[in-house]
């Protein structure tokens, strides 16, 4: 069962990091997965009183506010226009619109969790959060922590990647069993696998995968997919994941091939 | 006796009596009118598979303030009974205690606490002590019969009736039948098909979990409010469990929110039942999802061996059907369940001779249920599967075959206890079902521009309706006094709107609007005896007795008005609204003045009670046509079109019999190609959540489609069989069908998932 | 711990104590909106669907603090509204047991607001109410029902138009 202790919904951020750093403390994201497991939070920190529902565009790409819900994402043109539809794309799967209208980018951030479709499609941008104390940190090293006690209060995604997001799962709205994106830019091509079920991983594709064609295109994306482990349960085996990433990466430089080419 | 034919309600498309208050969100359901002051029941529940309690200490529990009571197997009556909900003599072994010592699955009851609040139940829980000395579990069905390790090794295991049981082999049943010379018949087939097909358990997994609330009534009786599709034999149930008679015992059933069977045993009555009864205090217990994943009555799990036998002229000479079924740890409807796995899918086909033999086992895993097709929905898997291999072993097209070889109005039945199909347009469902699928077109494959393949398949199958010669429906009818009726039943709505159905078979017959009737149901206190709402059993069995009952009601109406008019009653007809002399229609008397006349200085009350069985359970007939979408490079499947012709008689309500197909067909597709309940090394149900254990949404289906073909049923009232069960069986075969046509892999397992389909894609690859 | 929350539920404004882990579905069962059903426990199934302010939420992992200084909504708030799409369903036979109608109706009605223009397409449809389960419909009559309503609600609107002009 879960029991919280104390709720906060403070109006300033400094408020909100005083009060992170007290012991048993925990920030509130959509709360989608609170109910799960059992666990004691002291003292609960709600944002949503520190107006962090935004999607911003500026010339060099978004800054995305860290209580956006994820249908938001789901459903801001711009956002939308800007990657192709990628962000519908990672977000469309999860649960449904009421999930949706509750869970929020900094939550599924902050969480980093295994099936995360949307770390998945974050690692693969340009792509920084904004933590109050600390500043910015680039996604990758931020994915590859573990819990801290700094607020996350805003992500920055560059608009200089193109980025495909595909995914396999075992029904429309299950977590997925094999999630890709798959992004190139002027620093080249990369695609990041997620649900392994670990956490999403970033892996470098070669710099020449726009000029392949599909049998190189078949040997790269299976040296890309082998490059991580991943590991067997109830939404598949490791060998399934892999032979399933394979193709998803493949799939993902071939559309972005089609779309023509570097951003 | 003679039905009457189709006329004003019946064979409409009318709104179900009850959707308004079910639209509006009105407060209808077992926990949404449960006393506020309640008891909270929680249970503890068994970490293992098999175990034997050495202690359990209560004390720590019994000291969390609210505490009421914490019950253990030392505290609950000795004497074994059965949960499932069947017509006494049970097949069912008594298998069960309230709590026993030894546990025989992971989530077997090993306490009950009852607590002023759900805070204090559930902390209770966590502070009861038990030493368990864990015993080996039998978690493999194949090798349940004759282990060494028994799941009821206990001396008070019985038995009422011969069904092949015994505890000492593990056996919930075995049996053997057979017409004609199967084996001879076989061995001379010139194409021969011997495979083995494999079904999962499956999850009803209704929207409302099981719950149930008690307390005491003002005569000292328990009243027990659930959401049961079985008043009756729970009041059975319950008496058997908790050792008092059942003149002690009141039971209700408001609105339910879904049961299709799982409500046909009684999962979650018998604990809080057991607290108000000690206690004298009301309580209440709804099962948390989690629960109802782990421990409650799903799908047997089966595994069938077919052989299959035809001549070299294409005719099937022979089927022989095999079947093992897991029941689990108790043998809820294991001895009827597997009946149905030859009874209701042989009969499809006419041949020389069958044979139908099988084991139910028993097993350390949650004991098995009522589920929807009940045995047929595994049986047609398997039968319907082995016909298209026989058919490709032959180069002979599946509806080509199935028209020649299929059971015809008419055609006796060997298999089916030896009943001619009097109503039957299996034929014209079949050619319909292709017809909407594009059959002709589309089979067997074609391959589309982004690479993936499609494919189509199609099976045919039945189901009963009603079990016959058993199930026992009735009806109350009373005449009220400004001439409309109050019509008690004591079958079981459970969303499928029988309550309509049955007010649209008595509004006909009695010649007045639906609105006239007034529905109740059900309540041992009030209702007729009704066996209860399965078995695809209260449109035909119930819809008869309804029919019988206002006959007779109206013949006391008239008898009444001969009274009045002082006419013989056969000089006297009655039409809806009046009684009047049928030689002179200007001399009547109006149903107000009958039943105020009735009311006044009588000695006959205007009401009837009509009970009826049938010595026949006539088959509804089905045709499912499936077609697959296969990306053969991830093996994802999407079910793009799902067309299903359905013979179920008379067709009593379009909108709620087409709304049965479609639901129906879509836990078909589920249970073909999502739906699993997987369980660790350990015994551990893995599917414990809908998180885990995935059902099909808006979005994992392209279109689902339904034609009827009605036959008429003469001995069913207005022609009208079941639909309720006979919608499920054919997405499983149709769908395996379409796969092997799409790809050429036959998949004999359930569910055909994407990693199944590429793993299967890629052996046959390297074979290559 | 308890915290004192001031909120309008169904129009009306509220002050209660909540405890700071209570969820919202279990308060508003116990404030007598018994429409809100409880279906699963893991956010899978969509019968506890509430409006937070207009938008559609799942009840049963929202914590009822945070309703404090918001607007809640359930079907008990919009009995004309769930009538008339109840008719649509009814039509169909689509509510069937009925225990997943009141959380369908409510993100039904929530559309109005995601289709302006009134129109979604079925693949919209299937999409937007993906997250309500049902496992006595098949979904194929709530599909009927949800298209007859917005053509409906159309013809409604068109009609406004013309006697406006």
């Amino acid at each position: 069962m879960l029991h919280i202790n104390h709720y906060y919904r403070p109006d300033t951020l400094e408020e909100a990091w005083q009060l992170r750093q007290k012991k048993g403390s925990a920030i509130l994201g959509g709360t989608g997965w609170l109910r799960l497991g059992e666990h004691t939070i002291q003292h609960a920190i709600d944002l949503s009183s520190l107006d962090l529902s935004y999607i911003q565009e500026d010339e060099d790409g978004f800054l995305i506010g860290a209580m956006t819900t994820l249908r938001e994402i789901e459903i801001n043109e711009p956002l939308n226009k800007a990657f192709d539809g990628a962000f519908t794309e990672a977000v469309w799967h999860i649960v449904g619109v009421q999930f949706r209208n509750c869970a929020t980018i900094g939550g599924s951030a902050y969480g980093r969790f295994g099936f995360s479709d949307v770390l998945a499609l974050l690692l693969a941008l340009d792509c920084e959060v904004h933590l109050y104390k600390e500043g910015w940190v680039p996604i990758a090293e931020f994915a590859g922590r573990s819990n801290e006690a700094d607020l996350l209060t805003e992500i920055r995604i560059r608009k200089n990647r193109r980025v495909v997001y595909l995914s396999e799962r075992l029904n429309a709205n299950d977590f997925p069993a094999c999630a890709v994106a798959v992004s190139n830019g002027t620093d080249g091509w990369r695609c990041t696998i997620g649900a392994r079920p670990c956490r999403a991983k970033l892996v470098t594709l070669p710099t020449d995968c726009g000029s392949r064609d599909e049998s190189g295109l078949r040997k790269i994306a299976e040296k890309a997919a082998a490059s991580v482990t991943y590991g067997g349960g109830m939404r598949g085996s490791a060998a399934y994941r892999q032979a399933v990433a394979a193709v998803l990466i493949r799939r993902g430089i071939q559309a972005l091939c089609a779309k023509g080419g570097q951003a | 006796m003679s039905s009457p034919k189709p006329t004003k309600l019946v064979g409409g498309r009318i709104r179900k009596k009850d959707w308004e208050a079910l639209t509006t969100g009105q407060p209808v359901y077992t926990d949404d009118i449960a006393p506020e002051n309640c008891l909270i029941v929680k249970l503890l529940r068994s970490p293992h598979a098999h175990a034997r309690i050495r202690s359990i200490n209560t004390v720590i529990a019994k000291k969390v303030p609210g505490v009421e009571a914490v019950y253990t197997w030392e505290d609950v009556p000795q004497k074994r009974f059965t949960l499932a909900g069947q017509t006494y003599p049970e097949p069912s072994a008594y298998d069960r205690l309230i709590l026993d010592r030894e546990v025989r699955h992971v989530g077997d009851p090993v306490a009950i606490i009852a607590a002023e609040t759900e805070e204090a139940a559930l902390k209770a829980v966590k502070l009861v002590k038990v030493d368990y000395e864990i015993l080996p579990a039998v978690l493999d069905f194949h090798t349940a019969k004759d282990n060494p390790v028994l799941v009821h090794p206990e001396e008070n295991w019985k038995v009422l009736c011969e069904v092949g049981a015994d505890n000492k082999r593990n056996l919930v049943a075995s049996g053997c039948m057979e017409e004609g010379d199967p084996e001879a018949v076989y061995a001379a087939c010139a194409y021969k098909v011997d495979e083995t097909y494999h079904t999962k358990a499956n999850q009803q997994a209704m929207m409302e979990t099981f719950r149930t609330w008690c307390q005491k009534d003002v005569y000292g009786r328990l009243m027990v409010v659930s959401s049961t599709q079985i008043v009756f034999h729970l009041r059975r149930i319950l008496s058997g469990a908790l050792d008092i008679p059942k003149s002690k015992i009141r039971v209700l059933k408001p609105r339910i929110g879904g049961g299709f069977g799982a409500k046909q045993t009684s999962v979650s009555e018998i604990y809080p039942a057991f607290v108000t009864w000690k206690t004298g205090k009301p309580s209440k217990l709804v099962y948390t999802r989690y629960e109802s994943q782990i421990a409650s009555s799903p799908r047997h799990e089966m595994e069938l061996r077919v052989r299959a036998g035809a001549d070299k002229n294409g005719k099937l000479k022979v089927l022989m059907v095999h079947t093992l079924s897991n029941s689990g740890a108790y043998a809820e409807h294991g001895p009827t369940t597997v009946g149905l796995s030859g009874h209701k899918s042989i009969p499809l086909y006419q041949t020389d001779a069958y044979r139908f033999s099988y084991d139910v086992v028993y097993t350390n895993r949650m004991s098995s249920g009522a589920y929807r097709g009940y045995g047929a929905t595994q049986g047609i898997f398997a039968v319907e599967s082995a016909i298209d291999e026989l058919v490709k072993k032959m180069g002979d097209d599946p509806v080509a075959f199935r028209l020649r070889n299929m059971t015809r109005e008419g055609d006796k039945m060997p298999a089916y206890y030896g009943e001619t199909s009097l109503s039957n347009k299996l034929d014209a469902c079949l050619e319909k079902a292709a017809d909407m699928i594009g059959w002709k077109d589309k089979y067997p494959r074609r391959v589309l521009e982004n690479g993936h393949i499609r494919g189509v398949g199609l099976a045919l199958d039945m189901q009963g309706s009603g079990i016959s010669g058993v199930d026992v429906g009735s009806v109350t009818i009373r005449v009220m006094d400004d001439g409309g009726y109050n019509m008690l039943l004591g079958c079981a709505d459970m969303g499928t709107g029988c309550d309509t159905i049955l007010a649209q078979m008595a509004a006909d017959m009695l010649d007045c609007p639906l609105e006239n009737i007034a529905v109740f149901s059900a309540d041992t206190d009030l209702s007729p005896y009704d066996s209860g709402s399965y078995a695809s059993s209260t449109t035909y069995i119930t819809g008869m007795a309804c029919v019988k009952c206002c006959k007779e009601l109206i013949g006391k109406i008239i008898a009444t008005a001969a009274e009045m008019l002082d006419k013989p009653a056969d000089a006297l007809e009655f039409d809806g609204e009046k009684v009047f002399v049928s030689d002179s229609p200007d001399q009547s008397v109006d149903l107000h003045q009958i039943s105020y006349h009735a009311q006044c200085g009588s000695n006959s009350p205007l009401e009837a009670t009509a009970s009826h069985f049938s010595p026949t359970s006539p088959p509804p007939w089905m045709c499912g046509a499936a077609e697959v979408d296969i990306d053969p490079e991830t093996g994802a499947i999407k079910v793009v079109e799902f067309d299903a012709a359905v013979d179920c008689g008379t067709v009593v309500n379009e909108n709620l019999a087409r709304v049965q197909a479609e639901g129906g067909i879509l836990q078909g597709i589920g249970m073909a190609t999502i739906e699993d309940i997987v369980y660790d090394e350990k015994g551990r149900d893995m599917s414990n959540s809908f998180m885990q254990y995935r059902l099909p949404t808006k979005e994992d289906f392209g279109k689902i489609r339904v034609e009827f073909c009605p036959s008429y049923e003469p001995t069913g009232p207005f022609g009208a069989k079941s639909i309720g069960e006979v919608v499920i069986n054919t997405p499983s075969p149709a769908i395996a069908n379409a796969v092997e046509n799409a790809i050429g892999v036959r998949f004999r397992e359930l569910p055909i998932t994407p990693e199944k389909i590429l793993t299967a894609l890629r052996e046959k690859e390297n074979v290559r | 711990m308890n915290k004192a929350v001031t909120f309008t539920l169904n129009g009306k404004k509220i002050t209660r104590e909540f405890p700071c882990d209570l969820f919202l579905l279990e308060a508003l069962r116990e404030m007598g909106c018994k429409s809100v059903k409880r279906g699963c426990e893991t956010s899978a199934c969509g019968l506890c669907t509430v409006w937070l302010d207009e938008k559609p939420v799942l009840s049963c992992t929202t914590l009822a603090v945070r309703a404090d200084g918001h607007r809640i909504t359930t079907l008990e708030g919009l009995q004309d509204e769930a009538r008339i799409i109840g008719g649509y369903l009814a039509d169909e036979g689509g509510e069937q047991c009925g225990f997943c109608s009141p959380g369908l109706i409510m993100n039904i009605l929530s559309m109005e607001k995601a289709f302006p223009e009134l129109n979604p397409s079925e693949a919209e449809i299937r999409h937007y109410l993906e997250g309500n389960l049902c496992r006595c419909s098949g979904y194929e009559s709530h599909i009927r029902a949800v298209t007859h309503y917005f053509a409906a609600k159309r013809a409604e609107r068109d009609a406004g138009k013309e006697e406006t002009k």
